[in-house]
């Protein structure tokens, strides 16, 4: 029941958009843009975010949107999506964000629908490369496994700005909605696969799954300083899952429950930027609560396990990371930058006999405008450790070498 | 004596050029729709209304956005009044219309343009060099 009201929402707002792309006689003419680029991988070592060891293209996207006035107060508008990033995406056209737009004061707007969810300095904008000097966001703060769930949701948020004195501003966001979770990508695969490969030895098919609770809600602050250019932020994120996954083993299909509680998950923000500089440090906490009810455990695997029927698992995730980032735009083609970020699966684990409780990545990024709408990226990273490196992208890879290194192109093309 | 009026020339001269130079581009002016309430806005204002904090003119009429393409009057206007370069101005816009959270400036390629859009178009509002003819549009004094 829920589903449905909320899927009609949201065809609502799109039918919106459609007959505002249709219409003249609205406030204003309906105004389309696009982006469409291409990326390639090559890692050492480990596939990362896609079968990268042997060189990939399976790294592109396509945006297009359209958005229209319909009054002096009211804007809606839509964006298709159609991406490809290793096994996430796969090209399928989806409705990255569509909403209706009212902004009532400049300190209170609300917007329904389809939200990007506002959380630092650049997750509303993950997918537009075009705005930004580096190819792959700081994977410490922004880190795909989660993009899942981060990405948008399904329902509405309150938006404004403020002064304080002369030279100060604030602006807001406060959000509340569902996420819709797809069931090949992480929390729901990944979740589940991994307590069950700690569990049977290996990770089970996954064959289905049911979500049923996925709430999120948060907000963000952002303070533009009286020095101009200098700008800080806090964003603040609660997720919360729950379903049943059901899964083929040797035994037949089992189907545990899983719920998922992020809570609280935040990032703090600084960014400073000059006509030619841009300086950028986030700061990044997540506290992840898994747990999975009713697993059944059969008898006779490998390694041994207890001769009870069902055993229930919990999880506690204390993921973070932190990056800071320069880059110096050289003319009105050539921008140089760099990166330096530090991630930790857990971060009260500062130190480990293997290379995994943490990954560091030093990278170098150029970026060339070509022309108007169309510009060149190419960047070097220098990793070291692999704590966000995926296993099951990784079978049958020994995690054994500390360094690594990741090459990444792209073209875009926008308009 | 030739020396003494060589020395007397150079300012006057400097003086010409620049005094030409002015003639030639006389500096960015705010030009906006003849319904607009607003005839007269601080700086600070105007960045507001240029980076989509002011959505709204006084009367509650939607502010429309529109620029010019590249060239020096662009980057002397966005410079002075908005505090930002042409390509993080249009950067910053470009974030706002992929994110969905706002709507680009409109774009011409010559000042006639500009000034007739802004003259036919209701909440209109853009900049011209202050030479450029700009009938049909009020001049929005920044203060």
């Amino acid at each position: 029941m829920l589903q449905t009201w909320k899927r009609s929402i949201l065809w609502a707002t799109a039918l919106l958009v459609v007959l505002a792309a249709g219409s003249v006689a609205w406030a204003g003419q309906p105004v389309f843009h696009g982006i469409v680029s291409q990326g390639y991988m090559n890692s050492t070592e480990y596939n990362y975010l896609a079968p990268t060891v042997d060189g990939s293209f399976a790294f592109n996207e396509f945006l297009l949107n359209v958005s229209a006035p319909v009054s002096d107060n009211l804007r809606v508008g839509a964006q298709l999506m159609s991406r490809n990033l290793g096994s996430s995406g796969n090209e399928n056209v989806v409705l990255d964000w569509a909403y209706g737009d009212y902004r009532w004061r400049d300190w209170l707007g609300l917007r329904v629908g389809k939200v990007k969810t506002p959380f630092g300095l650049y997750n509303q904008t993950r997918d537009v490369d075009m705005i930004r000097n580096s190819i792959l966001l700081p994977q410490a703060v922004y880190t795909e496994s989660m993009r899942n769930v981060m990405n948008g949701f399904e329902g509405g948020s309150i938006y404004g700005s403020f002064e304080i004195g002369d030279a100060n501003s604030f602006e807001y966001d406060a959000f509340v909605g569902t996420v819709d979770v797809e069931r090949d990508v992480w929390p729901v695969s990944e979740l589940t696969q991994l307590i069950l490969a700690n569990v049977y030895g290996s990770a089970l098919p996954l064959t289905g799954y049911r979500s049923e609770t996925k709430a999120v809600y948060g907000g963000a602050l952002r303070w533009n300083t009286m020095v101009e250019g200098l700008r800080f932020g806090a964003s603040w994120f609660h997720g919360e899952l729950s379903g049943i996954g059901t899964f083929s083993s040797p035994l037949g299909p089992i189907d545990p429950e899983f719920h998922m509680d992020a809570t609280p998950w935040y990032v703090l923000s600084a960014e400073y930027t000059t006509d030619r500089l841009l300086l950028a440090y986030e700061f990044n906490r997540a506290f992840v609560d898994m747990e999975l009810k009713g697993l059944v455990v059969p008898t006779g695997l490998t390694p041994p396990l207890p001769t009870t029927t069902t055993m229930d698992l919990d999880l506690k995730d204390r993921r973070g990371g932190w990056y800071g980032q320069a880059a110096w735009q050289w003319n009105d083609t050539f921008q140089i930058g760099g990166i330096f970020a530090m991630y930790y699966p857990d971060y009260t684990v500062r130190e480990g006999d293997g290379f995994d409780y943490k990954q560091r990545d030093i990278a170098l990024t150029l970026r060339a405008d070509v022309t108007d709408n169309w510009l060149l990226k190419i960047e070097g990273h220098a990793m070291q450790g692999v704590g966000d490196v995926e296993s099951t992208l990784n079978d049958g890879i020994a995690l054994t070498e500390e360094d690594w290194y990741l090459f990444i192109a792209k073209s875009t093309f926008y308009f | 004596m030739n020396r003494k009026m060589n020395k007397a020339l150079i300012p006057a001269l400097v003086c010409a050029a620049v005094l030409g130079a002015g003639s030639a581009l006389a500096g960015p002016i705010l030009i906006g729709h003849p319904g607009i309430p607003d005839n007269a806005l601080s700086q600070g204002e105007v960045q507001k209304v240029f980076l989509g904090k002011t959505g709204n003119w006084s009367d509650g009429s939607r502010v429309v956005l529109s620029m010019l393409g590249k060239g020096d009057l662009s980057d002397g206007f966005f410079k002075t009044y908005v505090k930002k370069s042409s390509k993080q101005f249009t950067t910053f816009w470009k974030k706002a219309v992929f994110s969905g959270t706002g709507e680009m400036p409109t774009e011409f390629a010559t000042e006639a343009e500009l000034v007739a859009y802004v003259a036919s178009t209701p909440g209109a509002v853009g900049y011209v060099d202050e030479a450029t003819a700009h009938d049909g549009v009020q001049v929005i004094a920044i203060q």
